[in-house]
This record gives C-alpha cells, structure tokens and sequence, in this order.
C-alpha cells in the first residue's frame, strides 16, 4: 500500500476514532441561545470578552464561578480546530473551519521557518496521536474529538473527555509543578481563579503528541495558559496562549467556544479507542508508521541555526 | 438490565459479617462530609497487597511477592469447568492477561492494581481517576443502568447511591476481556459487581466488593481490603501509558 493512501486511511481512521460516531445523535445539542451565539473564534472571542465583563456567573457553595456540567465544541467536535488550527476548507477529509488562532490578528500560526517546513512530514511518517489511541497533550485535549464533562470542587477541576477517555486534573491549591524530570503527555496543570477566570498553566508535557491533525509540534518547552470564562450560563468562553520560542516565533493565542450540552443527564460514552485498535494498527504499522518520537529543544535550535 | 436488587438479595447472607465491621468502623468514626452533606471520599487512594498478582493466599515467585487472600472465606468458589480455565489462563499469563497487553483492567481490578486513585465528588456523579493508562470511571448516583446498552464495556456501567456513609456502587454489562489478575482469575460478561466505599478513618477507605457470575462461580463471593490515603504533601496522579509505551518499544 502506498504510503500516501495510507496517509488517507489514517486520517480517516483519526476522523473515526475522534468521532462520535457511536454517540447518540441527541448528545451533539447544545444549547444554542448565547449573548456570544457565533461560532466563528475570532467573531466569539470578541464578543466573548466584552460579554464576560458585565456578567455574574453563578456560583458554587464556596464562591467560585461553576463551571461544571457537559460541555460541547460546536464542530469542534471532528472539524475546527482538532484537524487544523489555521482556516481550512471543506474536503472529503476534513469538516473544515475558520482560524481558532485570534492572536496574532492574521489568524496564522507564527512559526518559524525550519519547523514550518518540517511539520507536513509528520503525517507521511508518523501516526496522528489520536490514530495510535495515545493522549492528546495540551491544549489538543480541549478541542479533540467529543464532549468534556467538568467537575468542579473547590480545591481541584476535573476534566473528563470522550476521545480515549483522556482526563484532566487540575489542582486549584497554588502547588508549584514538579521537575521537568517528569514529563507526562498532558503535562502538568494547575488552575487559579482570577476573578471568574480560571487560569490554567500546563508546563511539564512530553510534546509528543500534535497541535491539530496536520502535524504541527511542540518541543517540551511548551508553556500554555489557558483561561475559561463563563459569559452566561450557558457559554465558555475557551482560550489558551502557547508559548514555546524553539518552534514559533511569539506566544500566540487561540479561542473557542464552548456551549453547554443541552442533554443535562447526557452522559459520556466509554469509548474503549486502543483496545479495539490493533487492526488499523497492524495495516499501519506494516506502512511504516511509528510513533511520533518528539523534537528535542536542542534538535529545535540546530534545525533553526542551520536554517539561518 | 436493572440487576441490582437481586444480587444484593442473594449476597445479604454473606455480607453480613463485613456490612457489621463496616457499621462498627463507622461508628467510632465520624465521617467528613461535603458541603452539600454527602460522606467525603476525595483525596489519591492505593492498595498495599498482592491482589494484582494474585487475589488468593499464594506463595513468592521470582517477581511476585507472597500474600495472602482478599477473598473473604480465601477461596474463589469457581464452578469446576470454569476452574479449568482458569488455570489455562494462569499458563497463559505473560501473554493472556490483558494488563500485559496493556488494555483496560475492569472492575475491580483497577481499584487494586499499584497505581493510585483520585476520587473526585460531586453532588451527582463520583470520579474515580487511576494513573494506570487514564482509566476513567464515572459512577452516576441515584440513576439506573441503561435498559439498551450500545455496547458492552471494559469498565462498566456504574450507578451509586449513598447507605449511612457507604457509597454503594453496582456495576453490569462488561465485556468478558478483563481479569481480576495476574494470576488468571476471571468471569464472564454475566460479570455484576457490587462494591462499598465506606470512610474507615482519616487515612483509610475500606472497600468492599461482591462478585456475583452464575456461569463462572457456584455463589456470590467477597473482596474485603482497605486503600491508604497517599498522604505526601504533593501527591498526584502522574500517567503510565502502557499501550503509548508498547507502541514506542516498537519504533526501536
């Protein structure tokens, strides 16, 4: 098999792994009466803002803006963001999507050149971190493939997901992250509120999986700040900035919407992904896939000095 | 698919001696709660025995300490054929076991395998977070199993509901792919557990569990062990991706 229909079949098989095709078609409403109701990020992301200013969240028993409940990506469920982070148009592959970057304004993402040239590579050589049934690093894990559901107490947020049933735990309690000995595929989280913004920081990640389906990296420097806003009650208002100066060229900065499930009971599915796996596995495996094995800082900044 | 009364029938008889130790610890015991009034269980949990390699009394090999039984009674009343099997399964283990091939480990086992547990509460659902390839189990309170489920699975479907200070969580419709351990020990997809988390101090949760699989064991049996608080200042949950590892072994 050639590898280029391989590459096709992969990303089928990423589109069908990430895919709620197995979730009832009723989980994928969301309530759509919003101040914010455009889906488009930029268009969102303003309005969001604004919106988020003049408004009164409700509270948990302890104070904190809640933020629990079932959330859902409008089209962010396979398409957006998940296949690639820059405007995209509709294909036979993709669902297609505007920019999720806001910042910097032109909506793209500020590489630099060495790695620019170096991400589309990726997928004739390595499977999609979704295709493998492996984590989804962050922030991919918050715009991948089905719903998150949040659970909100007042010392820790977790996050629980759809796709290979990734979860988060984030600790609200100040603690610093460990040593960068320790490297996990989500990285390392803590949240603060400031305000009725929980701030999340992720340091500590592996950088092996991707930023969306098209292959683009991270090196282990990687330094996200995410920020989640309630801008009524039933809109999030999702943003994370990236910032990681081996691989772009400034901190950049994408946001979406997140709409509440309008199923409150709806409850996600166990989607057992690698254990049901080993076939699309074997077939990829044979057309030479392997892991992503990452992109060291110091392998980063001799691809940039030899670009130079 | 609403399995749950009758087990709890047939098992009443056996589980008196535990409910009874259980109530005792209790009762010297007061118990936290949350703010909205339900016993806390939250913090990072883990064994400290040998289950995971061997849920009955057995004696040290290389690589597997010696311990004795979580089984209350010792022995796992299998049906004679199925005892059969399970002795297969023990030959086979190194390759058999699906913890060796890194998939989902069911319950219980994922609750006494040597990775900790977050719980996580909330009014209407309880977390349970392992470390051991992110299993997730969402335990709904107060709800019914799904009458149709669309599918079986590999942790399955769990509901709770609060007794005095134990949470009581019956779980139906797994898969007849996981184990309970190393050692072989297994059941088919009639598989219906019923486990109890009850506070037993500052530090400690006991956790009781009933088996109950017609077409594998004569009767219901029991697991009776304690989880330990992880008590370091700065204790988390950290990631052991088993299936991501396998698969990095194959790129050498």
């Amino acid at each position: 098999m050639k590898k280029s229909s391989v590459t096709r079949l992969i990303a089928l098989a990423v589109i069908v792994s990430g895919a709620p095709v197995l979730t009832p078609v009723a989980a994928q409403n969301w309530v759509e009466e919003s101040v914010c109701a455009d889906n488009a990020p930029a268009v969102f992301h303003q309005c969001a803002i604004e919106a988020a200013q003049s408004f009164d969240p409700p509270r948990t028993p302890e104070g904190q803006p809640d933020i629990g409940g079932i959330w859902i990506l409008p089209r962010g469920q396979i398409g957006g963001a998940y296949e690639d982070l820059e405007a995209h148009p509709e294909t036979l592959d993709d669902l297609g999507g505007p920019t999720a970057v806001v910042d910097p304004a032109d909506g793209r993402v500020p590489i630099q050149a060495w790695a620019d040239a170096r991400w589309p590579t990726h997928v004739q050589r390595y499977f999609h971190h979704s295709a493998a049934c492996l984590l989804a690093g962050v922030p991919n894990t918050m715009y991948h493939g089905g719903q998150r559901q949040f659970l909100q107490t007042p010392e820790y947020l977790a996050i629980l997901t759809y796709n290979t049933h990734a979860y988060r735990i984030i600790p609200l309690d100040g603690r610093p992250p460990p040593s960068t000995k320790i490297r996990l595929w989500n990285g390392v989280s803590r949240g603060r509120w400031e305000g009725n913004t929980l701030v999340i920081e992720t340091t500590n990640q592996n950088a092996l999986p991707w930023l969306d389906q098209r292959g683009r990296f991270y090196t282990d420097a990687m330094h996200v700040v995410e920020r989640l806003t309630l801008v009524d009650a039933d809109t999030l208002h999702y943003e994370a900035t990236l910032e990681d100066p081996n691989v772009f060229t400034r901190p950049f900065t994408i946001a979406l919407p997140y709409r509440r499930s309008a199923n409150a009971t709806y409850e996600i599915e166990e989607l057992a992904c690698y254990e049901n796996n080993e076939a699309l596995m074997e077939i990829s495996r044979a057309a030479g896939f392997r892991v992503f094995p990452g992109i060291s800082p110091q392998e980063a900044r001799a691809a940039r000095e030899a670009d130079e | 698919m609403n399995s749950a009364t009758p087990v709890i029938a047939a098992a009443a008889a056996l589980l008196v001696a535990c409910t009874d130790q259980a109530q005792e610890t209790s009762a010297a015991y007061s118990v936290p709660r949350t703010a909205y009034g339900h016993p806390d269980l939250q913090g990072i949990w883990q064994t400290m025995n040998t289950a995971v390699w061997n849920l009955e009394d057995h004696t040290a090999e290389l690589g597997v300490p010696a311990g004795q039984s979580i089984v209350v009674g010792g022995v796992i009343p299998y049906r004679p054929s199925a005892a059969a099997q399970r002795e297969e399964n023990r030959r086979n283990r190194l390759t058999a076991d699906p913890e060796t091939n890194c998939k989902m480990v069911g319950v219980p086992r994922i609750s006494y395998m040597p990775y900790p547990l977050q719980i996580v509460q909330t009014p209407n659902e309880i977390a349970i977070l392992s470390e051991y390839i992110h299993t997730t189990r969402v335990i709904r309170l107060d709800s019914a199993h799904p009458e149709d489920p669309v599918q079986q699975l590999w942790m399955g479907d769990s509901r709770g509901r609060w007794e005095g200070d134990t949470l009581v969580v019956d779980v139906v419709n797994f898969t007849d792919q996981t184990w309970f351990d190393r050692s072989g020990n297994f059941h088919s997809d009639a598989l219906h557990v019923v486990e109890r988390f009850t506070r037993a101090g500052p530090d400690h949760l006991l956790y009781e569990v009933t088996i109950e699989d017609p077409e594998i064991f004569t009767q219901p049996w029991q697991m009776r062990l304690p989880l330990y608080r992880r008590v370091e200042e700065d204790a988390r949950i950290l990631e052991y991706e088993c299936q991501a590892y396998l698969e990095m072994s194959r790129n050498q």
